[in-house]
């Protein structure tokens, strides 16, 4: 069952892997012209010419797609490509390397959507459970349909006006980056400081908008859990009402919160992107914002390529997870 | 006392309904009416002075290239809500087929269609967009929902197939199948018509869905660039630094509009649901 | 003769509908003297069940609407919400209906036992909790290694007698069990209402056992109330109710019984 269940997602994962790739490698050589081509020349126009070695740069694009050779060789070498990880060289910071740019991004994207999404699913598991639970405060419930009207607008949105009101307005947050110039990036005070500075108002609206989206999941479990027998049992039990809260509520509604978690991860990473985008914070999102704007076609692959198979690896180990967690699940591991 | 819980809920369902259509029925005659009352030569770039605040002759200001706020929200509005009803129609289409083809043919029609649902649902649908959306030379209004319905067909193919696999094996059904009705007749007469409330309460969810990815995408910058849609204008505001110049009334009103549409969508969403689910229960 | 255990006077409990109140248990009054089995027998909706949850103060949008409620000759009624906490399974203890869904799923059946110790601020010394788990196990039949089980892992029988074993933790005067057999099979029935009476007898503890199956309540119980659309309509010895039961609905229920029914009449 296990087994069986272990497989299954793990074929997914090669799949979407496999249809990432091919498609990226399809894409542009099926759109009519050479996109590429167009859009290095549009490139040098708008430069006036000026876009660094641009021989250098015809050259090394010659070579990557090889393109004199047959397609089905094509194909394979941009699969031993994409094993190395190289993506070829930026078009408009030519002597970069893709993979060295995204790189430079990513523990930002990681330290942000990691921090924000662990922090939203406690706080909405926990408002959600409080929600379905009678003996709660009132102020839960009031509260909780608040947030959960947020949970339906976009998370850019949300941070738009967090910028406005709190950076602009008020001035008690930075409006954009991830650390001001001239602080060095080391593990000191100052540095942690001036993140969590810039990192506030990125992950608030990040929470913001997710915090919803568990709590009314949570509450939908919780409310279900709650009629179960072992619950009325407890209360006979004689527990205090905390224990039949956390350990026999929670703990069983929980559960399917994080195949949730699974699920709603592309979700997280899409939203994510624009508001790096908002709040010009240095991950991803923001530089697949910038090679957008300068047409930067390869780094727009690499980067697209790097979130779909990170994004199915990620949620090919929470499946793997979920079970262990579920002694339900575990027992039928034999 | 179950079932005063369910009539409560019903009421208080019910209410969460109605509010939603009703921010939707606004939203949809405001994009009705607005275009009629306006000049639409006044969303020109350059039309007017640039970067006026709100004002009796501009009642939402104008943006940073001299167009007329109002009137740039009166024309972005119809054509944000045409792409997401289009791309909407289109998932919903392929959606309701390939759910029932899985669920009549199942064998391995049935598995090939749930592993392409699982494989696609799996897929950052971003990401995929982005790269399509990149290599696209001009962006169009219909070439967008296109594009977003490709990624936003799987819920209404889930619920479906789940439905039709649960109708298959009703009385009525089987009695249509044994007196030789054919399968486009049973199809179409015996199942479609008990289909109607999932597939209207997956069209909701497809709607938002493909709203949702549309706006990101052109808020990427990644949209119609000669079109004036709500993520556009959010990305022109974007583009030429709105907020940090402190221009509310540029972001603002997309911003509100954005909210109230899926504001008004989940709630549809979540009164239609109940609803659904309580009229499956009374019928069985 | 002792003072009795439980003592139920003139209870009215009430449920809120759409169509107005609804009057689930009327007037009802009995009493359980220390070490007895009564049996509340009638079909369901009768209020026998409304009735257990009314004494363990755990009716959902239903109230008592008037009568008194003694255990030990406390007030029931009137304890206050904490202090009511700490008498349930100490004084009075329920076996639950639903044995297959009564457990925490996730929860190991040591943690499920213990809990009841912890918040009844029972504190033991090191390996003591543990002695007294196993020795609990061992009086319902369970052997130690049930401990470290997960719910899943039991038996609706096993599972039925850990509640058992549950019950008896706190060695209560009062065991409340609602149809505690209903979801077994009739074999296993039979062994799980033998283990109650065990425990029972052992503990000294009364019973209020509640059902719908007079045959299975005969052989267990000392005496049968019958409940009959939220009345009490008829109280006696077992002997007694099935010799010369007076309320049709009693004889209803002796004459669906018809193997019963022969062998009580002959005698």
């Amino acid at each position: 069952m296990y087994a069986d269940y272990v497989l299954r997602r793990f074929g997914i994962m090669l799949l979407v892997i496999f249809l990432a790739v091919s498609i990226n490698f399809a894409l542009p050589r099926l759109m009519p012209g050479d996109p590429i081509e167009a859009q290095l020349n549009r490139i040098m126009a708008e430069s006036g010419g000026a876009v660094g070695d641009v021989q250098a740069l015809v050259n090394s694009y010659r070579e990557r797609f090889g393109l004199d050779d047959p397609l089905w060789q094509q194909y394979l070498s941009f699969w031993q490509a994409a094993f190395r990880f190289d993506f070829g060289y930026s078009l408009v910071n030519f002597p970069e390397r893709v993979i060295d740019g995204v790189l430079a991004g990513l523990p930002w994207t990681l330290g942000l959507l990691g921090f924000a999404t662990a922090v939203s699913f406690f706080l909405g598991t926990w408002l959600g459970g409080l929600m379905a639970w009678p003996q709660a405060h009132r102020f839960f419930r009031v509260f909780g349909s608040g947030i959960l009207l947020l949970s339906s607008v976009p998370y850019f949105l949300i941070g738009m006006i967090l910028l406005y009101v709190f950076a602009i307005v008020l001035r008690i947050f930075p409006a954009g980056g991830g650390i001001p110039f001239g602080v060095d990036i080391g593990l000191n005070w100052v540095t942690v400081k001036a993140i969590a500075w810039h990192g506030t108002l990125p992950a608030l609206s990040i929470i913001l908008a997710e915090v919803g989206a568990w709590a009314i999941g949570m509450r939908g479990m919780m409310i279900s859990v709650l009629g179960e027998d072992y619950i009325a049992l407890a209360e006979a039990k004689g527990l205090r009402k905390q224990r039949v809260f956390l350990w026999y509520g929670m703990r069983n509604a929980m559960l399917p919160q994080l195949t949730k978690l699974a699920m709603a991860l592309g979700h997280i990473v899409s939203g994510a992107i624009l508001v790096e985008v908002i709040f010009s914070y240095p991950g991803i999102g923001f530089r697949l914002y910038q090679a957008i704007q300068s047409q930067d076609y390869f780094v727009i692959q690499g980067i697209v390529l790097l979130l779909s198979v990170s994004l199915a690896v990620a949620m090919f180990i929470l499946d793997l997870i979920y079970p262990l967690i579920d002694p339900r699940i575990t027992a039928q591991r034999t | 006392m179950a079932i005063f819980a369910g009539r409560h809920s019903e009421v208080v369902q019910n209410r969460t309904l109605l509010a939603g259509l009703v921010v939707l029925g606004l939203i949809g005659l405001c994009a009705l009416i607005g275009p009629l009352f306006l000049d639409p030569a006044m969303a020109r770039v350059g039309a007017t002075t640039p970067r006026l605040a709100p004002s009796a002759d501009h009642w939402l200001g104008t943006d940073g290239q001299g167009r007329d706020m109002l009137t740039v929200m009166a024309l972005a509005l119809p054509q944000t809500l045409k792409i997401g009803l289009m791309a909407g129609l289109i998932s919903l289409a392929v959606g309701v087929v390939l759910g029932l083809v899985a669920g009549f043919v199942g064998g391995k029609v049935d598995i090939i269609i749930r592993l392409i649902s699982d494989v696609v649902m799996t897929i950052p649908g971003i990401a995929i967009l982005v790269l399509v959306a990149a290599n696209v030379r001009e962006m169009t209004v219909e070439l967008m929902a296109a594009i977003v319905a490709s990624l936003s067909w799987m819920v209404a193919t889930r619920t479906i197939r789940a439905q039709t696999l649960s109708l298959r094996e009703r009385g009525y059904v089987h009695v249509a199948r044994l007196s030789g009705a054919s399968t486009f007749n049973l199809v179409f007469v015996e199942v479609l018509p008990n289909l109607l409330p999932f597939i209207t309460a997956s069209f909701v969810i497809t709607v938002s869905q493909a709203m949702l990815a549309s706006i990101a995408l052109e808020a990427l910058g990644l949209g119609p660039q000669n079109e004036l849609t709500l993520g556009m204008t959010i990305y022109w505001a974007q583009f030429y630094s709105a907020i940090i110049r402190g221009m509310w009334w540029w972001v603002g009103p997309p911003i509100l509009a954005i909210s109230l549409i899926f504001i008004g969508l989940m709630l549809t969403s979540v009164g239609m649901d109940s609803f659904v689910n309580k009229r499956v229960r009374g019928g069985q | 003769m002792t003072a009795p255990v439980l003592e139920i006077e003139g209870l009215n409990v009430v449920y809120d509908t759409p169509g107005g109140p609804f009057h689930a248990v009327r007037d009802v009054s009995f009493s359980l003297a220390s070490g007895e089995r009564f049996g509340l027998v009638g079909e369901s909706g009768s209020g026998k069940s409304t009735t257990i949850l009314a004494l363990m103060r755990m009716l959902r949008s239903g109230w008592v609407e008037s009568g008194k409620v003694r255990l030990n000759g406390r007030d029931l009624l009137a304890a206050p919400a904490s202090a009511f906490r700490q008498l349930r399974f100490a004084e009075m203890s329920l076996v639950p209906q639903g044995a297959m869904s009564s457990l925490n799923p996730v929860l190991r059946i040591a943690d499920q036992i213990a809990d009841i110790y912890d918040d009844h601020g029972i504190r033991w010394r090191r390996g003591e909790q543990i002695e007294a788990m196993r020795n609990l196990l061992a009086r319902v039949g369970l052997p130690p290694t049930v401990l470290g089980f997960y719910p899943h892992q039991l038996s609706g029988g096993m599972k039925q007698r850990v509640c058992i074993a549950m019950s008896i933790a706190l060695r209560p005067t009062l065991i409340l069990a609602d149809e505690p057999t209903s979801a077994l099979d009739v074999m296993v029935q039979k062994q799980v209402l033998a283990t109650l009476g065990r425990v029972q007898r052992d503990l000294g503890a009364s019973v209020l056992l509640i059902g719908h199956d007079m045959a299975l309540m005969a052989h267990f119980v000392d005496r049968i109330g019958v409940m009959y659309q939220g009345s009490l309509v008829e109280m006696g010895s077992v002997r007694k109710i099935f010799a010369d039961p007076q309320h049709a609905y009693t004889r209803m229920l002796i004459d669906s019984l018809p193997s019963f029914n022969r062998t009580r009449r002959r005698a």
